[in-house]
C-alpha cells in the first residue's frame, strides 16, 4: 500500500490534534482526582461516546472485520446479543451502586461491600489484565503498519506510545476520554464510506446474498449443534458464555468501560451513559463487521480479494479491513482509513492504560503502600504509574509477537478474569447474605476453575496443557464454556461459603446492595431522560435486529 | 479540516478516486459543520467550552 503526501498529511494533523487536546486540557488536572477521575464533571454525550470508544480498539475494528469474513453474520452476537443487554442492566440495576456508593473504580466497590483481600485481587487481575491489553493493541499496530506500510515495527511501537503517553501525561482521564470521541467519529468516517463503496461494489445487498455462503447469513440458524454454524459454538454455550457472563462480565464489571460512566456528573447520567451508548453500539456492525461480509462477496466476483496467509499457512482474517482499504481506498480517503485503524489502536491502548494508572494509584498504592498522603501527591503517582504502564506494554507488545490470534488471546484472559467476576457481583449486589470470605474464595476457585478447564480441554490444537478431557468443536466454543464454568463454580462456592462465614450488618450494606437499599424514582418525565425507557426502547431495537436476521 | 483537506485534493488531483474524495470532503465538511454548531449551542452541557 503506498501512502502519498496527502495521506501523510491527515495523519499528522491527527497526531496534532490528539497531541493538541491533552495540552488544552493541561490547566484542569490539579489533583490526583482531576488527573484519575476527571473530578466526575464530563457531559452525557462525552461520557456515551468514549464508553463504546474505549471498546472500538485494535481487536473491535480489525478483528471484527476478520470475524464478519471467517463467521459472518454470526459475528453480531457479540453486539444483539452480548453488549446490548449487558448495557442495559449495567445502566438500570449496576450503575446505582457504583455511582451511589461513591466508589472511584470497581474494585473500591468491592472493597466497600466486601473487604479488602477482595478488593486487592480484583485489582491485581485487572491491572496485568489491562496492561497487557494494551501491550497487544501496540503490537497489533506495530505489525500491520509494518505489513501495510513497510513502517518499521520499533518506530511504531515508540511512535504510538509516545502519542498516548504525552496525551494522558498531560490531561490524564479528561484527555483521553476526548481523544476516544475524536477516535470514535473518526474510525466510523473512516471506514462508513468503506463500506458503502464495498457495497456498492459487490451489488448491493442482493449481491451479497448471491455470493456469499447463505450459512453466513444467519445469526440464529443452524445453532442447534456447533457442527451446524460457521461459529461452530451451540445455542447454549452462545446465549449462556457469551450472552450472559462473557458479555455480563465484561460491560458491567470491567472498569475499563464502567469508569467512562462513573466520571458522569449525576447518577442520572451515569445510568444513562451505558444505554445511550448501546445505541451506536448496536448499529456498529455495520462498520466493523460488514467489511469481512463484503470482502467475501468481491472474492467471488473480482480479483485480487483474496486474503493472505499466515506463517502457520492459515487464512489471515485480520488483513481483511487492511486488504479492501488497500483496494477500495484511493489516495485522500485512504489516509482517513488509515488514521482510523491507527486511532482504534491508540484508543484501546489509552482505555487501559486510564484504567490501569486509576485502580493502581487508588486500590494498590493508597490502600497499601501510602494511606494519607496530599492530592498533589497521588496526582505524581498517578502520573508515574502511566510512564510505568505504557512501558509495560511497550514489553508486553515485544512479547505478544509470538501470538497469531488477537481476539482468541484476549478472549482466552476475559474469560480467565471477567467470568468470575460477574458471579461475585451478581451475588454482591442482589444477595445480602453474600459475605467477604465467600465473595474472596468464589473469585479464587472460578478463575482457577477457568484455568484448570483450558488446561483440560482442547480445540483448534488450543488449550490440554494438563489433559485432554474434552475436545471443543471450536475455539469459540472453548472460550465460552471456559467462561460458563468459571461463573458456575464462583456462583457456587460464593453461596456456599457465604453460608457458613459471617457477613456484614444490613447498616453497612445500605447503597450497596440491591434489597438494602432505598429505591430512586425516577424524576424525568421525559422518556429520553429515563434511564429504564430508554433500556426497553434498545431492548426492542436489538430484539427486532436478532428477528430480522434470523 | 481533513474533509476540506480532501476536498481540495480530490480537485486538483487527476487520480481515478477522485470522486470518491469529493463527495467524502463534502460529507465531512458537513459533519464538522454540524457538530460545530452543536457545540456552540447555550445548553451544550460542555463544562469545556466555559473555561
Amino acid at each position: 500500500m503506498n501512502l502519498q503526501t496527502i495521506d501523510y498529511l491527515i495523519i499528522i494533523i491527527y497526531f496534532l490534534f490528539v497531541v493538541g487536546i491533552g495540552i488544552m486540557l493541561k490547566r484542569r488536572v490539579k489533583t490526583g482526582n482531576d488527573f484519575l477521575m476527571s473530578n466526575r464533571s464530563i457531559p452525557l454525550w462525552i461520557t456515551s461516546l468514549a464508553f463504546i470508544s474505549a471498546n472500538l480498539g485494535a481487536q473491535e475494528v480489525l478483528g471484527m472485520a476478520a470475524s464478519g469474513a471467517k463467521y459472518g453474520l454470526y459475528t453480531t452476537h457479540y453486539y444483539w446479543l452480548g453488549a446490548a443487554f449487558a448495557m442495559i442492566f449495567l445502566g438500570v440495576y449496576m450503575m446505582p451502586f457504583y455511582y451511589g456508593s461513591k466508589a472511584r473504580s470497581v474494585p473500591e466497590y468491592l472493597k466497600l461491600r466486601f473487604d479488602e483481600k477482595t478488593r486487592t485481587f480484583n485489582a491485581l487481575t485487572f491491572a496485568v489484565m489491562t496492561v497487557f491489553s494494551s501491550g497487544i493493541s501496540l503490537y497489533a499496530l506495530a505489525s500491520l503498519m509494518d505489513i501495510i506500510l513497510g513502517w518499521d515495527f520499533n518506530v511504531s511501537i515508540w511512535m504510538a506510545a509516545t502519542i498516548v503517553l504525552i496525551y494522558i501525561l498531560l490531561g490524564g482521564l479528561t484527555s483521553a476520554v476526548y481523544n476516544e470521541v475524536l477516535q470514535f467519529f473518526l474510525i466510523v468516517l473512516g471506514i462508513a464510506p468503506l463500506v458503502y463503496i464495498g457495497l456498492h461494489k459487490a451489488g448491493g445487498w442482493e449481491g451479497i446474498v448471491q455470493n456469499v455462503d447463505n450459512a453466513k447469513l444467519h445469526l440464529w440458524e443452524g445453532m442447534g449443534s456447533a457442527s451446524t454454524n460457521p461459529m461452530g459454538v451451540d445455542a447454549f454455550s452462545l446465549v449462556f458464555g457469551l450472552g450472559f457472563v462473557l458479555a455480563f462480565g465484561y460491560w458491567c464489571t470491567d472498569f475499563l468501560v464502567v469508569q467512562r460512566a462513573m466520571i458522569s456528573r449525576n447518577l442520572n447520567e451515569a445510568r444513562r451513559t451505558p444505554i445511550i451508548a448501546a445505541i451506536p453500539k448496536i448499529l456498529m456492525p455495520a462498520i466493523v463487521i460488514m467489511p469481512g461480509i463484503i470482502l467475501l462477496a468481491l472474492q467471488k466476483t473480482t480479483a485480487g480479494f483474496g486474503l493472505p496467509k499466515t506463517p502457520n499457512g492459515d487464512v489471515n482474517y485480520n488483513m481483511t479491513l487492511p486488504l479492501l482499504l488497500q483496494n477500495l481506498y484511493p489516495s485522500g480517503i485512504l489516509g482517513v482509513g488509515i488514521t482510523a485503524l491507527i486511532a482504534s489502536f491508540m484508543s484501546g491502548m489509552a482505555g487501559n492504560v486510564t484504567a490501569f494508572n486509576t485502580v493502581w494509584t487508588f486500590d494498590i498504592y493508597q490502600s497499601h503502600i501510602k494511606r494519607n498522603a496530599s492530592e498533589r501527591h497521588y496526582l505524581y503517582v498517578g502520573k508515574a504509574t502511566t510512564v510505568v504502564g505504557i512501558l509495560i506494554s511497550v514489553a508486553t507488545a515485544y512479547i505478544a509477537r509470538g501470538f497469531n490470534s488477537i481476539m482468541d488471546l484476549l478472549q482466552l484472559v476475559f474469560s480467565f478474569v471477567n467470568a468470575p467476576l460477574f458471579a461475585t457481583f451478581f451475588l454482591g449486589m442482589f444477595w445480602k447474605k453474600t459475605t467477604a470470605n465467600g465473595a474472596f474464595w468464589g473469585l479464587v476457585s472460578g478463575t482457577t476453575a477457568a484455568a484448570l478447564t483450558h488446561g483440560l480441554t482442547i480445540a483448534e490444537g488450543k488449550g490440554g496443557w494438563l489433559g485432554q478431557v474434552h475436545e471443543f468443536y471450536s475455539g469459540t466454543s472453548q472460550a465460552f464454556n471456559i467462561a460458563g464454568i468459571s461463573f458456575i463454580v464462583c456462583f457456587i462456592v460464593t453461596a456456599l461459603i457465604s453460608l457458613v462465614t459471617k457477613r456484614k450488618p444490613n447498616e453497612e450494606l445500605v447503597g450497596l446492595v440491591y434489597s438494602l437499599t432505598p429505591r430512586q424514582k425516577d424524576k424525568a418525565k421525559v422518556w429520553y431522560k429515563n434511564p429504564l425507557w430508554l433500556g426497553i426502547i434498545v431492548l426492542i431495537i436489538t430484539s427486532v435486529l436478532n428477528i430480522l436476521f434470523y | 479540516m481533513v474533509g476540506l483537506l480532501i476536498l481540495i485534493y480530490s480537485f486538483i488531483s487527476s487520480s481515478d478516486g477522485s470522486e470518491v474524495n469529493r463527495w467524502c470532503g463534502i460529507v465531512f465538511v458537513l459533519f464538522g459543520i454540524f457538530m460545530i454548531v452543536l457545540s456552540l449551542q447555550k445548553d451544550a452541557g460542555d463544562e469545556l467550552l466555559k473555561d
